[in-house]
């Protein structure tokens, strides 16, 4: 065959394979997406076993929302050039280097969007030299043209995912927003510095903001993972104590008359949720983020 | 806006005059492109002079934050005790200037019109003030507070926390309270990273450097990271330097260049984790290399290259296993 038609051929299978598993993976990761994740692994798109893989551990190349729809042709690209490649000890070793930090991140950093963006850059870089390793100069014009036209597909489709739903909300629950206008609207800070005295300590759910806005003092914890951070090390918060010993433990040897939390974080561990439903109360809502609760003892 | 300006000179800009005389030097002063060493001396330098305040402020604690500020920005001038070549070094191009200053003033607008919210910055950043606030950097195996209760539980190098840090110094000295630059940092690298995917390529072709820097930019994931403040693209960028340093490493072998690369190797790993094991691995693999191909004083050069990668920022890793929070051991 022709290489010109060789060339043609490949560029066809690769546009026809990119369309369908492309439409596939959005079908698979935007069904029943919300917008509005109530779960940390909602949040994290990884709340079922095939997102978990597509999102998660195979991230780099199918996590589409945060790093493109066309990282997963650099393989295939690779598996193409492969003949002329396989010669170069270089290339070998940086490969070698590739594929273990891709499994590392894989494994380690799968949670976290963020960390599988590490490979992006370099696979952007490796894709568009791989275009221009396998197809003349009218044919890479082309590919170059229709990558670009998918990533900002992508783009402009998870942008609008995200905000459909928040926007949809508004448009429709003007009522509920004016109600919410009317209840209590106190910043955070200001309700802290007015209501809470100096030396009462706060047992902030893993918000930073605590500390840095606040400059009053408090303990970390992190519900997430049943876990509170003292001058002693890591405790466990709950761990199976009843009310009586989980108020006395957070209130006489923590020493936390207080509870800064969010909306979202309270999710996150619901028999702490139920518990302060039961054992505490709710004092500061900002009915968009922040919720603080003082302790009954 | 004259103080973030002057810290944008302080951090960036006079650190990078003598990286982007040793740059374009290492370079060869190929193809007369001022851009590609001007955006490696402008991104690598700041870290650099972040790793030379780490050690100051980890053994000569408690100094004058004058003392440290001085250090930062002059410190990179070390590197000019090599004598280089300077007869053909030219001034980067008056475009790439003009280009910058009118981005810088973008992000001072943008940064100065945002709250700093971001979890991972605020915990950055409140380490970063503990720093100030103890002039000093140590290791303890359970990081807490004491002055407010709250507990680092990063475990990354300290090169972002200290951005902080030095911002606090400067703001001491001036009298003021404002964390532009923190915020900026994030914005400023996004921009040397697309910079550097298409200084790269341009050698290729100018659509190679045109096309993958539009993907790159346009994936959702940048813009989300490029708009926040966070330590995310100054680490991409660091980490991409040292891949493209490594893979220089891999195809064309000499001593300065195996040097350089693990210089950077370690430097990336100050600001993150990943960066730490990704450079491990590297130089694992650089080592394998010199012992494939059977090189001249593979023994002696698989030790510099081992010796520059702690010097340059393992250290952070080895000290936070030995008398720290354990790292990944724990």
């Amino acid at each position: 065959m022709d290489i010109k038609v060789k060339q043609e051929v490949m560029f066809k299978y690769i546009l026809g394979l990119s369309v369908v598993l492309i439409t596939l993976v959005y079908f698979i990761v935007t069904t029943s997406y919300s917008g509005i994740p109530l779960t940390d692994a909602e949040n994290r798109g990884i709340e079922t076993p095939l997102k978990l893989w597509l999102n998660g551990y195979l991230g780099v190349f199918f996590g589409f929302k945060s790093n493109g729809n066309i990282i997963w042709l650099l393989p295939l690209l690779l598996l193409f050039a492969w003949p002329k490649l396989k010669q170069s000890l270089s290339v070998k070793l940086f490969l070698t280097f590739y594929l273990l930090l891709f499994v590392i991140i894989a494994v380690k950093g799968y949670i976290n969007g963020r960390y599988q963006f590490t490979l992006v850059p370099i696979s952007i870089m490796g894709i568009v030299l791989l275009v221009k390793e396998l197809f003349e100069e009218k044919l890479q014009q082309k590919f170059f043209y229709l990558l670009i036209a998918f990533t900002l597909f992508n783009t402009l489709y998870f942008t609008a995912l995200d905000f459909w739903p928040r926007y949809k909300e508004r448009l429709f629950n003007m009522v509920n927003k004016t109600e919410t206008n009317n209840t209590q609207q106190l910043d955070y800070i200001t309700f802290i510095n007015q209501n809470i005295k100096e030396e009462e300590w706060v047992l902030v759910n893993n918000l930073p903001e605590y500390f840095y806005y606040t400059n009053r003092k408090g303990l970390f914890c992190w519900t997430g993972q049943d876990v509170v951070y003292t001058a002693y090390g890591e405790q466990k918060l709950m761990n199976q104590k009843s009310d009586e010993e989980l108020i006395n433990f957070l209130v006489n040897q923590l020493n936390c008359q207080y509870f800064f939390t969010t909306i979202q974080l309270n999710n996150y561990h619901p028999e702490f949720t139920a518990f302060l439903e039961r054992r505490a109360e709710l004092v500061f809502n900002d009915h968009k983020k922040y919720l603080i609760y003082k302790f009954k003892e | 806006m004259y103080l973030y300006l002057l810290k944008v000179f302080l951090f960036f800009i006079l650190p990078a005059f003598p990286g982007y005389i040793f740059f374009a030097r290492y370079f060869n002063h190929e193809e007369n492109n001022s851009l590609k060493p001007l955006i490696y001396a402008l991104g690598i330098s700041p870290v650099f002079s972040l790793l030379v305040l780490y050690y100051a402020l980890l053994i000569f604690k408690g100094l004058s934050p004058l003392v440290y500020v001085l250090l930062f920005s002059l410190s990179p001038f070390l590197l000019l005790i090599f004598k280089f070549d300077t007869s053909r070094l030219q001034f980067p191009e008056s475009k790439y200037v003009v280009g910058l200053i009118i981005f810088l003033l973008s992000v001072f607008f943008y940064a100065s019109r945002k709250e700093l919210t971001e979890h991972d910055t605020l915990e950055y950043a409140l380490q970063g003030r503990h720093f100030f606030h103890h002039l000093s950097v140590y290791y303890t195996s359970i990081p807490f507070h004491s002055e407010n209760g709250f507990y680092y539980v990063g475990l990354h190098g300290f090169a972002f926390p200290l951005i902080y840090t030095w911002e606090l110094m400067v703001n001491q000295l001036f009298r003021s309270e404002s964390i532009l630059l923190f915020k900026a940092v994030n914005s400023i690298y996004a921009l040397l990273l697309v910079v550097l995917v298409f200084a790269e390529l341009r050698k290729l072709g100018l659509k190679y450097a045109i096309a993958a820097a539009i993907i790159l930019t346009l994936t959702s994931g940048f813009i989300f990271n490029a708009l926040q403040f966070h330590l995310e693209m100054m680490r991409q960028f660091l980490f991409l330097a040292f891949v493209i340093f490594f893979i220089k490493v891999l195809t064309q072998h000499s001593l300065l260049a195996l040097l350089v690369f693990a210089a950077i190797a370690g430097l990336q790993s100050t600001i993150h984790s990943i960066g730490a094991i990704a450079a491990a691995l590297a130089v694992a693999i650089v080592i394998l290399k010199l012992f494939i191909t059977n090189s001249d004083k593979k023994l002696f050069q698989s030790f510099l290259v081992i010796v520059f990668l702690i010097t340059f920022g393992w250290i952070h890793y080895i000290l936070d296993i030995l008398i720290g929070t354990g790292w990944i051991l724990k």
